[in-house]
């Protein structure tokens, strides 16, 4: 490419100016709607996998024997089934050798944080109160790691000494228990325990803050009548996104079930990508349509210079020259159109950001704008408008310059 | 004898596939260096045809054409797109201007797309061209500003611009009131006598021919007449 043919180029853009408008304008509204509509997705689905990571280990290592019942309900397509498996009464599966299954953990390259669980059901119990809740004895130096408690206290501490309890803000207020108060759990065997609310826990999501209660993994064994054994393992590695890999490499290793978030979450993520898919074939019919634009006031421009692309052949300008001349006219609406695009796509999301709140006046889900979007924008549009360019440049290129001449 | 700096040789041109028309019907001729030549004939004669030939715009259907006694049958588009821009400059009826660029980027052009950039040494060949045509005062103004007879020079200027042996125009007066054509016929007069460049000029009148040192007749794809002009 020579600097003259993008002088060339340029110039004639410039000298377009009304057609030239249009098809920046065509440019710059097709890349911020596709900037607003993929930050708006990307923004939705890292807020809502964010919200589920931080109630959930990435991988679990369960007892074999505990599968999942069989669905009563078999969802359609555009619909997910959020599940709930009560544990069945009786004994309760447990993993009796879970220090070696945590120590061969351990040794994952990828690993951040092995922690051993003991859940179960249980009621808590305050005057007439009562509440169904669910036991969740824990490892209190590793299990924050795993899903974070200590940050999310509201009011306490993070501790479990002398039948100390961490319980959800809910079950606070219906049990109208504080910090200091005393709590009484009932097992499902009658048995009756008596805590001291240590601390109390706001994860953002009814469900936990209502019936998780905390307490140390030993008080759990006991009251679940588990003979040493825990009921699951929790895992966490460094990139939540290779949950799937590590758990099927560590399967070969451990003698249990092990699941991934991925696999517990199938449904959710199933139609995470149906929506991935929508944006991208919503954003390729919008460059389409951008395309034919560039193309039609391509050719248009085209037609009206015929005289002077003929003089330029007739100059000793080669074909090449003048195709290279419209290529770059089509590329550069392209980049310019991308780059007012992708801000005004961004302004977009930010004042959607903004304006859009829940009732309690908090952001639903933050859009971060993304170079990477950013700079996807800006190579698609660019190579958009080269191809849009294509067939008027070669229009153009072919042209006999004597016919040119004498037509214009 | 030196070589002609271009040379027809038994050159036919048809045009058709189904119904053939036969529009030249076996040119010869030469052009020496300097020459002042104007080319008269009816409408419809193929001056048009045989000057798109001589300029390497068009091919001949049958003959040779050469420059400075090369053929050309056998170049492919590439070189024949090089030559013309190195040894011939064009002036059209209608100047083809390119709008909206400075009439020296317009006069520098010529250059700038056979070296494929702007130099300083062809923004000094173009300024002097310019002061030629008398234009330098509007060199930066848009050609679009400039009146028709203003063009038309601008438009000269650009035809020297790569030093041609040989400018070929075909009715630059033709879109000119007479005053304005006077000047610009004396002006390429002038620049003929100044840099030895050769004109063959395509008119309709009658009177501009006969004071051209040289005039070519064609009538029916034929050359009939073929003698000096009065003046010369
Ligand atoms: N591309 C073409 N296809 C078909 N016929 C053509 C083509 N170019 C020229 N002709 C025909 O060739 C003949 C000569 O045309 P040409 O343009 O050379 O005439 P001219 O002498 O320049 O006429 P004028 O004085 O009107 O400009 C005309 O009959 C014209 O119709
Ligand atoms: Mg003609």
């Amino acid at each position: 490419m020579k600097p003259i043919e993008f002088f060339l180029a340029l110039r004639f853009l410039r000298e377009g100016r009304s057609q030239t408008l249009l098809i920046f304008s065509g440019a710059t509204a097709g890349v911020a709607v596709i900037v607003f509509l993929t930050s708006l997705i990307v923004g939705l689905q890292d807020s809502l996998v964010e919200q589920i990571m931080g109630l959930q280990p990435h991988i679990v290592v369960e007892p074999i024997g505990e599968s999942e019942p069989p669905r009563i309900y078999e969802p359609e397509a555009d619909e997910y089934v959020f599940t709930r498996t009560e544990p069945r009464p009786g004994r309760i599966d447990e993993i009796g050798e879970w220090a070696t299954v945590v120590e061969t953990i351990a040794a994952t390259p990828e690993l951040v944080a092995v922690s051993p669980v003991a859940f179960g059901p249980a009621s808590a119990v305050r005057g007439q109160i009562l509440e169904p809740i669910e036991i969740r004895g824990i490892d209190p130096a590793t299990y924050n790691d795993v899903i974070e408690i200590e940050g999310r206290l509201v009011s306490g501490e993070y501790e479990f000494e002398d039948q100390g309890t961490i319980i959800g803000v809910d079950l606070a207020d219906e049990l109208g228990v504080d910090v200091g108060d005393r709590v009484r759990f009932v097992t499902a065997e009658e048995e009756s325990h008596s805590f001291t609310v240590r601390g109390i826990f706001d994860v953002g999501a009814s469900g936990p803050n209502q019936s998780w209660v905390y307490v140390s993994l030993r008080e759990a064994q006991s009251m679940l009548d588990l003979s040493e054994g825990v009921t699951a393992i929790q895992v966490t590695i460094d990139d939540l996104f290779d949950a799937d890999d590590v758990a099927e490499r560590l399967d070969l290793y451990v003698d249990h079930e092990l699941r991934s978030w991925q696999e517990t979450n199938e449904d959710l993520l199933r139609a995470l990508r149906t929506q991935s898919a929508s944006t991208i074939l919503i954003a390729v019919f919008v460059a389409i349509s951008v395309a034919l634009g560039i193309a039609s006031v391509l050719v248009v421009t085209v037609v009206q210079k015929r005289g002077q692309v003929g003089v330029l052949r007739a100059m000793g300008g080669s074909m090449g020259t003048i195709l290279r001349v419209f290529l770059i006219q089509g590329a550069t609406v392209g980049l310019v159109g991308s780059i007012f695009g992708s801000v005004l796509g961004t302004a977009l999301a930010l004042g959607f950001n903004n304006f859009v709140r829940d009732e309690q006046g908090e952001v639903i889900f933050p859009i971060e704008p993304s170079p990477t979007i950013f700079v996807m924008a800006c190579l698609l549009a660019t190579l958009t408008g080269l191809l849009a360019a294509v067939v008027p440049a070669r229009r153009a290129a072919r042209m006999d310059p004597a016919d040119a001449i004498k037509n214009a | 004898m030196s070589e002609s700096i271009l040379r027809l040789e038994e050159v036919t041109r048809e045009f058709g596939e189904v119904v053939v028309t036969r529009v030249l019907k076996g040119i010869d001729l030469r052009i020496e260096p300097g020459e002042f030549t104007s080319l008269v004939g009816p409408s419809g004669s193929g001056k048009s045809t045989m000057l798109n030939i001589m300029g390497l715009l068009d091919r001949p259907t049958t003959g040779g054409v050469f420059v400075d006694g090369e053929s050309t049958t056998d170049l492919d588009d590439h070189a024949i797109t090089r030559l013309r821009g190195r040894t011939l400059g064009f002036v059209f009826q209608f100047h083809h201007l390119l709008t909206g660029f400075s009439a020296l980027e317009n006069v520098m052009m010529p250059a700038a797309v056979d070296r494929g950039k702007f130099t300083t040494a062809m923004r000094e060949r173009a300024e002097a061209l310019l002061e030629q045509v008398e234009l330098l005062e509007h060199e930066t103004k848009n050609v679009q500003h400039l009146s028709g007879g203003q063009m038309q020079r601008v438009a000269i200027a650009r035809a020297l611009t790569n030093e041609p042996k040989l400018v070929l125009a075909d009715e630059p007066t033709g879109n000119l009131d007479t005053h304005t054509a006077d000047r610009v016929m004396d002006l390429m007069r002038r620049i003929n006598e100044e840099l030895d460049t050769a004109f063959l000029i395509v008119t309709h009148e009658e009177a501009r021919a006969e004071s051209c040192e040289r005039l070519i007749r064609l009538v029916d794809g034929e050359i009939v007449e073929d003698r000096p002009g009065k003046d010369a």
